[in-house]
């Protein structure tokens, strides 16, 4: 099994990739220096291009060789053991139904010693005999390369070549003649066949006789100088001089060695020369006590608590009753006192006519007033209605007198908002404004709600014609006040009236890349008229009316008859506002001198 | 698949598109303006039927709540909501019954709205009286005492007090909150511009997950 290095999956042996994961597995065979594949490891060739894998000079050893009989030169099997085909097996057969053991072909008694009678040819099964064909016949004596021997007579120089004319012939040979001579060759065909094996007889060489019986020649003098007999131990090769870094390890004659240990439990158990366990290593040298040898008095007195508790029987403790926990009445009564001072702060100037304020001032809606007064008649004046029923007490009388002023003018108000509600607060302030409700078509368009933030607004100012009435359902384009109106450019003026601060920023955003040069107003609530300040300050409003006050100053510019109505509510705002004044005063005090309560 | 639908796609709309309305503002090339135009065209439908979708995904949510402990409030959601959708649609569809639709802005919502407005004047009230029962710092007792300045020096008081309140509130007015205020506005501009940027080249993906 080959586990994967990535998910830890079982894979088979030989397995390239993960079955699981996909991952490549680590190759654990042999790489085929030939084709790449990865062989299992113990193979000797390739499966898929039967290369061989492992050099000639590292051939395993006799006993690790496969049993298997080795492959004639040039053909390498695969190591995939292979089934036996079938015709191979009616060859078998058939072979060995025509050559029973007991017969023996007969090429192999070619080998044998001469002088016996061959086999006759019929009893050679045929595919024997074809096999014999190829099988090279056992050369002949005379071709047997045999050395030069003194005595011999030379050939005829005609039959040397001349460049061995001058090489002397080697000296003889000193051998003993042996009555058994050392078998030439075993030849054994194939495995499974009828034993082949057969002893040849040595083959003597005409006239070998005379020349193992003539009497030994004389040694030369480079053969005398040789030492007689070599060293049995070193198989005749001379032994080379040991290095004198390597002689101390060479071991000494007459010197015990000492058997290492070998290691008897735990999982290291069976091997050898492993390190002993000395004195200092099998424990920490600064080993403490996990636990004091005596506790301690509180550790005891602790436990002894504890046990007593525990030994105590089991008390059902008595049902508590559960009550609420007592609420704040200073908390309620100050919340009460400041409801109760708002409410009457504000209803009593509706009440008492209080002639505690003066007349309210604000320049910017004077300034305001004067602009529109100069406003030319019939001007498409484009008013961007950003307020809802939320924020109307406020607004309607800071927009009411400027939408008036501007009908007084014979503006044409045409009307967009980006708030849902907008339309529907815009119609409700116009319709009360308007003195003529039948000349509202002339008048007044409202062009309803603007999706889309910005670029709604955006979209819008550039297509003013394209849209639609909201009241009446008609296209812009047959409006009669949007008869010359399509885009912003048409426009004379523009009024923001605006209860949030994003709403008064993204119109003036807008409306400065889509015509910086119309003139720009706004009505803004009190709460933002900090942060619309800036704006006038840097031109790109030309007037603002900010607030009740802005708004009661407009009226009175106007003098629409609305005064005694600016006047309750300024009264209301100027005592409520007073009220609360007094009390972050006194809350101040209070809390000053009473401490602070966390 | 899902990398290239969730951030690859999105993001590329929305930086081609935003580079595009870019380019049609910066460059006056027409046929770069007429592009410009009907991409915001397409937002401003895109953000139409976005508030329809936010709406029925609103009824879908409380109509969850609504079986719940302490429904009621979800069920008059989802009553005065579609209230005010079929009395819309109605006035739309037949012109006659539009005073149904005013009845129901002017008497309902408009009244509602005001009331819970008006409200936040009283909690601001409150908010002051106890504006030093936790906090005494120096930042609590400048904002108390500007509270009061601004307070005072808005209402019309007779002179010469109300002039010298007056005078104080108008410098406290146009100098130093004016001066924060335009740093607030500067500080708020150089990051929508920063904003801008950040989702031009991408780092900023907030129509994605």
């Amino acid at each position: 099994m080959i586990y994967c290095p990535k998910c830890g999956t079982a894979n088979r042996q030989g397995s390239k990739f993960c079955n699981e994961c996909g991952a490549p597995l680590p190759a654990t065979g042999l790489r085929c220096p030939m084709c790449g594949a990865m062989n299992p490891a113990g193979n000797l060739y390739c499966d898929r291009c039967s290369a061989r894998l492992i050099p000639a000079e590292r051939v395993p050893p006799e006993e690790e060789k496969p049993e298997r009989p080795s492959p004639p030169k040039g053909i390498s099997l695969p190591s995939v053991p292979l089934g036996e085909e079938e015709w191979l097996s009616e060859l078998r057969a058939e072979a060995l139904d025509l050559a029973p053991e007991e017969e023996a072909p007969g090429w192999p008694g070619e080998l044998e010693a001469p002088g016996e009678p061959p086999t006759p040819e019929a009893a050679i099964p045929e595919w024997l005999a074809e096999l014999e064909e190829t099988v090279p016949e056992a050369p002949p004596p005379a071709e047997k390369p045999t050395p030069p021997l003194a005595g011999i007579p030379v050939p005829p120089s005609g039959e040397i070549p001349e460049w061995l004319r001058d090489v002397e012939f080697a000296p003889p040979i000193q051998e003993e003649p042996s009555a058994q001579p050392p078998p030439v060759a075993e030849v054994d065909v194939h495995a499974g066949m009828p034993s082949a094996s057969t002893t040849v007889p040595p083959i003597l060489i005409e006239g070998e006789e005379e020349i193992l019986s003539t009497a030994p020649a004389e040694i030369p003098d480079w053969l005398k100088e040789a030492p007689a007999e070599a060293p049995p131990e070193y198989g005749g090769l001379v032994p080379a001089e040991i290095p004198e870094w390597l002689r101390p390890l060479q071991p000494r004659e007459g010197v015990a060695v000492e058997e290492e240990p070998t290691e008897t439990e735990g999982f290291l158990s069976g091997l050898r020369g492993l390190l002993p366990i000395g004195k200092g290593l099998d424990m920490p040298a600064t080993a403490q006590p996990l636990l004091p040898r005596a506790p301690r008095p509180a550790a005891v007195a602790r436990a002894e608590l504890l046990q007593g508790l525990l030994s105590r029987p089991l008390i059902t403790p008595p049902t508590a009753e559960i009550r609420e926990a007592p609420r704040q009445s200073g908390w309620v009564l100050t919340r009460f006192l400041v409801g109760v001072i708002l409410l009457a702060a504000i209803l009593l100037p509706m009440l008492v006519r209080l002639p505690l304020f003066g007349p309210p001032t604000a320049p910017t809606a004077e300034a305001l007033f004067a602009t529109v007064n100069h406003l030319p008649g019939n001007t498409p004046v484009l008013i961007a209605w950003e307020y809802g029923p939320a924020e109307s007490d406020e607004m309607d009388r800071v927009a009411g007198p400027l939408i008036e002023h501007l009908l007084r003018r014979e503006a044409r108000l045409i009307v967009v908002s980006t708030r849902m509600e907008g339309p529907a607060a815009a119609e409700a302030l116009l319709a009360s404004r308007l003195v003529d409700p039948s000349e509202r078509s002339r008048r007044i368009a409202n062009l309803g709600y603007l999706p889309g933030q910005a670029a709604g607004v955006r979209e819008a100012l550039g297509n003013l014609g394209g849209r639609t009435e909201a009241m009446t359902g008609l296209p812009a384009s047959q409006l009669d006040i949007m008869a010359d109106v399509h885009s912003i450019a048409d426009v004379g003026m523009v009024v923001i009236l605006a209860a949030q601060p994003d709403d008064l920023k993204t119109w003036l955003e807008q409306i400065s890349v889509a015509n910086p040069n119309v003139p720009v107003v706004a009505g803004v609530s009190a709460r933002i008229e900090l942060i619309s300040t800036p704006y006038l300050a840097a031109g790109q409003l030309r007037g603002m009316v900010a607030g009740l006050t802005g708004g009661a100053v407009y009226e009175r510019q106007l003098d629409t008859g609305w005064g005694r109505e600016y006047e309750y509510y300024l009264t209301s705002i100027g005592m409520a506002q007073l009220a609360i004044a007094a009390l972050t005063v006194i809350g101040a005090l209070i809390f000053l001198v009473g401490g602070r309560k966390r | 698949m899902d990398r290239l639908v969730k951030r690859i796609l999105p993001t590329s709309i929305a930086v081609g598109t935003g580079l595009l309305v870019l380019l049609g503002y910066l460059l006056p090339v027409p046929p770069l303006a007429s592009v410009r135009d009907e991409l915001i065209r397409w937002a401003v439908i895109i953000a139409a039927f976005a508030f329809i979708l936010g709406f029925f995904n609103l009824l879908r949510v409380h109509s969850g709540r609504a079986r719940k402990p302490g429904g009621i409030y979800s069920v008059i959601l989802i009553l005065t909501a579609m209230t005010s959708l079929v009395l819309t649609l109605a006035a739309l569809l037949i012109p006659s019954l539009r005073f149904l639709g005013d009845w129901w802005f002017r008497y309902v919502l408009s009244p509602l709205q005001a009331t819970v407005a008006g409200l936040i004047a009283f909690v601001l009230a409150v908010a002051a009286f106890r504006l030093l029962r936790h906090r005494r710092e120096a930042g609590v007792l400048v904002f108390l005492v500007a509270a009061l300045v601004v307070l005072l020096g808005t209402l019309p008081l007779p002179a010469p007090a109300g002039n010298w309140l007056a005078n104080l509130r108008t410098w406290w007015m146009n100098v130093p909150a004016m001066a924060g205020m335009r740093g607030l506005l500067i500080g708020v501009g150089l990051g929508v511009l920063l904003v801008g940027l950040r989702v031009l080249t991408g780092s900023d993906r907030p129509y994605s997950d």
